[in-house]
């Protein structure tokens, strides 16, 4: 079989052949290659700090996906994911530490409990369309927080829980290294799955009640039902993102999932691209490295001789967060994947510009 | 993996039809794509045993219309399936087919079909049958029309039509009451019969019909199996019309024979897009053709990025330099092979690919001159662009550049089999296997090219010391000036040709003092360059009278004088005002001109140009697309060149 790595020859007999994610070799070759070096290189040439930030990045980037699903292809603004990001990162916490169900389970059940909370605060967007829905998934984020804190017989409140070590086929999940591979092949798998989403029947469905609801429903689109179904797959990507993440800090509190990560789901999508899977990623990436930079950057800065007493620089870290965002959506409201986008169509075009 | 020998050596005295037949009974053949054609953004495949089966109803479609062995029939049809079908179909019950040229008028085809004595014709469309419905008075022979394409067709109630389906249908029929009927039909024919006529191009008078037998495509198909490397399933684009001698040569005679596949565009206006789709494996095509794709490619990279400019120059500048060294057969320095291999992957290929030409094993030029620069151009990015020679009367192309000594302004060497002589007088003279049987009705003009089984082409030419042919030109246009120069025309207007602003050019100068040309603009490159400057222009002819377009293109002459002899140059030149039409019989339905007839036809501009005029008043007549007459009157400047 010789492969095709351009387009040129590469003609389309029947539909089937119009199928695949990629259209020639030269993109099934690379990522590959991305793979390999993904699994057999970068967890042994980086250290145990930078694997901790790559964990993190696939872990949000699984719960932007989500958010992309439902905001970006569907067209429902949630404020309400970093709730929901933190009810999958309890559901496993508390079978894990009450129940004892092994590591697995736990984070699936986390995604599958998820998706059940989502399917009932997706159910305003039955009557509620725009601005008004936002409102009712915020009331959802508020709702959850409450009970976070308050339903101290289950959640143990503020002081939090502790998880057990995670064990995954007898292996123990210590290492950053461990949790790296358990990460991101769920990753990679759950990316694969976000792709076929969006090109099969219902992923066209969400695309077209974002477009227009109503063109959509006289097409013959159940909008109600496709929007449940977004929500549901939505809050399963973030449970399952909270689960991997419980598991992997090993301790949880109701602190980390407020309104504010909710707002960083949001720009994780706005400067990743709306509407983009690797947007989503490129994303995650951007905030989580960014977040990391200035925390690091910011400590430096207040340990200096200089600052000390001047002015409290700690919310310096919000400003430039909300900076990014503006600029963002100045210059590039579409995104990093339209910057992506861009570039690869460079490549693809050379040595023409069009 | 190339056709069996043995298998092949078995079908040699055989006619296409007959060949197409054991093809759809051989095993490893018969589920093989032999036609493809693209519909509703997919590549529709036609298998050789569905491709046998089509030809069959066909056939018997025919019998079922009275149709008799010995009788003609006419084809108004573009590269379609259907065109093969009707063909080997109608070749296999001993019936001869002649093509004529879709964008042909009325008048023509009533000319042609009487000439030809058609008794049916299978027209494309709705256009075709409407200009025959016009001349149907005149065309008494004709029995029934089959149409192709059925869009728009529904509300003709008229029994003299009728559409392909039913023919098929009516071929399936007679195939199930009498089943032996189709292979007796078949193997009556034998390979010395003329399988189909072809219309010569026409620049002197009317088109003369060319006599062809199977014998002649079998002959021409081995010829091009013995010297390319052609494999089963290998990939020919139909894109040429189907009355030209190439796509013929190719559609009954290659690809039958080797079992490559024949791939249909969906349109003309996805040519390009499907033409990449399919990167051909081999092409002949018209010089015109690179001519175009090379002004193209210029003019896409004029638009592109800093970058991407500066490699595709510095890439064309190493490949130009390693090809000038291989054709002088000097040693290529070790840092030129390393960078041109290095600009393979960078540009060349990339390039190649972007313009569908990646998968070339040959690609050929042939019909008209060529610029060697439009061949240096291409074979510095890596592309095995040669130059071929061929002749309709020869059943196509026999003389092509070997692999390995390529030079670019020679036509190359004959194929096996072939022998080529130059006469006392200078003619090219040719003798093969494949040379055709005579013209349709016309001794004299036989007796005229025939002689000895010596075709005379006509063309002037000579062998050069490696034995290659150069072709000159046209034996009846060399011409010399006044102080006795010689000098070919189409020598000049080729090279004019070149250059991406330049669409035709048409030159002057038998038994003058200098030479003088007609030039016309390239309406698309130079409406995007003015466009670029802010130029406004509205028609053709205003923006051919622009001031900033006549410097543009005396720059363009200027810059191409210095590459010609000094007889040769240029003096004056006129920007036409005009595109040359075939409609205003400027040019043949091929696309060549006229020179002759548009001397006459511009006899006051030409005259102007040697009286010293600076500017001359003109009225001409234009003939819109309708039929109907406009007049024009301009001002026309005339350039000093030099």
């Amino acid at each position: 079989m010789r492969l095709r790595l351009r387009p040129c020859g590469n003609y389309k007999e029947s539909y089937k052949e119009e199928l695949p994610i990629f259209e020639t070799d030269f993109g099934r070759i690379s990522s590959l290659i991305g793979l390999i070096l993904l699994f057999f290189v970068i967890p042994f040439v980086f250290g145990s700090y930078n694997l901790y930030v790559l964990n993190h990045v696939a872990i949000y980037a699984i719960a932007a996906v989500g958010l992309n699903i439902l905001t970006g292809f569907t067209g429902q603004l949630s404020l309400g994911h970093g709730a929901f990001f933190g009810v999958g990162a309890y559901t496993a916490s508390i079978l894990m530490t009450r129940l004892h169900v092994p590591f697995l389970p736990s984070i699936f059940a986390g995604g599958v409990s998820t998706a059940l909370v989502g399917l009932v605060f997706g159910i305003p967007s039955s009557r509620l369309k725009h601005l008004y829905l936002t409102i009712s998934t915020l009331a959802g984020q508020l709702i959850l927080e409450y009970i976070f804190i308050n339903w101290e017989s289950l959640t143990c409140g503020a002081s939090g829980i502790i998880l057990p070590k995670s064990t995954i086929f007898g292996f123990d999940l210590q290492t950053d290294r461990s949790f790296f591979y358990v990460i991101f092949i769920f990753f990679v798998i759950f990316l694969w799955i976000a792709k076929n989403i969006v090109r099969t029947k219902y992923g066209r469905a969400f695309i077209a009640i974002r477009d227009n609801d109503q063109a959509a429903e006289g097409m013959g689109i159940p909008i109600f039902r496709y929007k449940l179904i977004s929500f549901a797959i939505s809050s399963f990507y973030a449970g399952f993102a909270g689960a991997l993440w419980a598991t992997y800090v090993a301790s949880i509190s109701p602190e980390p999932f407020t309104f504010g990560l909710s707002i960083e789901f949001i720009a994780m999508i706005i400067i990743g691209g709306l509407g983009s899977i690797t947007g989503s990623v490129f994303g995650a990436t951007f905030i989580t490295l960014l977040n990391e930079a200035l925390s690091q950057g910011i400590g430096y800065l207040m340990n200096l001789k200089a600052f000390t007493g001047m002015v409290t620089i700690a919310p310096f870290r919000e400003f430039i967060f909300g900076l990014v965002i503006v600029l963002f959506l100045i210059f590039e409201p579409k995104g990093l994947a339209e910057v992506w986008r861009i570039v690869k169509s460079s490549f693809k075009l050379w040595p023409f510009s069009y | 993996m190339r056709m069996d020998n043995a298998y092949v050596a078995k079908l040699k005295d055989l006619t296409v039809p007959q060949i197409l037949s054991k093809h759809a009974d051989a095993e490893s053949l018969k589920d093989r794509v032999a036609i493809r054609k693209k519909s509703l953004g997919l590549w529709e495949t036609v298998t050789w045993q569905e491709y046998f089966r089509f030809v069959k109803h066909v056939g018997l479609g025919l019998i079922s219309l009275g149709i008799k062995r010995g009788d003609h029939i006419a084809m108004i049809i573009d590269n379609h399936p259907e065109w093969l079908f009707s063909e080997l179909g109608a070749q296999a019950i001993g019936v001869v087919t002649l093509n004529l040229f879709t964008s042909s008028v009325a008048k023509d085809f009533s000319v042609l079909l009487n000439r030809f004595e058609a008794k049916l014709v299978i027209a494309q469309d709705e256009e075709q049958v409407d200009k025959l419905l016009e001349i149907r008075e005149e065309i008494k022979n004709v029995i029934k029309v089959i149409y192709v394409d059925p869009t728009g067709m529904c509300f003709y109630n008229d029994a003299w039509l009728m559409s392909f389906k039913e023919l098929l249908n009516s071929g399936k029929a007679l195939d199930e009451s009498e089943p032996d009927l189709f292979e007796r039909e078949l193997w009556k024919g034998k390979n010395k019969d003329i399988n189909l006529m072809l219309m010569t191009s026409g620049t002197t008078g009317i088109p003369k019909f060319v006599m062809l037998t199977h014998a002649n495509f079998v002959e021409m198909a081995l010829k091009w199996m013995e010297t390319n490397n052609i494999e089963i399933g290998d990939n020919w684009i139909s894109i040429t019309p189907t009355a030209w001698i190439v796509d013929q040569m190719w559609g009954v005679g290659v690809s039958v024979l080797s079992g490559m596949a024949m791939n249909c565009v969906e349109t003309q206006a996805t040519l390009s897009e499907n033409f990449r789709e399919i990167g051909p494996s081999i092409i002949i095509t018209s010089s015109s053709f690179w001519e175009d794709l090379a002004s193209i490619i210029r003019v896409k990279i004029d638009d592109s990025g800093f970058i991407k400019r500066k490699a595709y120059e510095l890439g064309l500048k190493i490949g130009s330099r390693v090809v000038s060294r291989e054709s002088k057969k000097e040693s290529v320095p070790f840092y030129l092979r390393f960078l041109k291999f290095l600009f393979k992957y960078i540009l060349y290929r990339p390039l190649l690919d972007r313009v569908g030409c990646l998968h070339f094993k040959s690609a050929n030029t042939g019909g008209h001159p060529i610029s060697p620069d439009v061949i240096i151009f291409f074979r510095s990015m890596g592309l095995n662009l040669k130059h071929c020679y061929g002749l309709s009367e020869t059943c196509g192309i026999f003389q092509v550049q070997p692999d390995g000594e390529v030079k670019p302004e020679t036509v190359g060497k004959p194929l096996p089999r072939t022998e080529v002589k130059i006469t006392e007088d200078g003619q090219v003279i040719v003798r093969s296997p494949s040379v055709f049987v005579g013209y349709y009705k016309n001794e004299e003009e036989t007796k005229r090219v025939l002689n000895d089984g010596w075709l005379y082409t006509g063309d002037a030419g000579h062998i050069d010391d490696d034995g290659h042919l150069i072709i000159i030109g046209r034996k009846e246009e060399i011409t010399r000036l006044k102080e006795g120069e010689a000098f070919s025309p189409d020598y000049i207007e080729t090279r004019l040709k070149f250059s991406p602003y330049i669409k035709e050019a048409v030159v002057f100068g038998e038994e003058r003092e200098y030479v003088t040309g007609f030039i016309c603009i390239d309406f698309g490159n130079v409406g995007s360059w003015a466009e670029a400057r802010m130029i406004p222009y509205t028609t053709y002819t205003d923006l051919s009278q622009q001031p900033p377009v006549e410097e543009l293109i005396l720059s363009e002459l200027r810059r191409i004088n210095n590459e010609l002899p000094k007889p040769m140059r240029l003096k004056k030149a006129i920007l036409l005002y005009k595109m040359l039409d075939p409609d205003d019989e400027e040019l043949t339905r091929t696309g060549k001109v006229r020179r002759k007839f548009i001397f006459q036809k511009y006899q006051d501009l030409v005259e102007a140009m040697y009286e010293g005029k600076k500017e001359i008043q003109v009225t001409g007549n234009v003939q819109y697309r309708d039929g109907h007459i406009g007049k024009i009157t301009t001002n026309i400047r005339i350039l000093d060149v030099e």
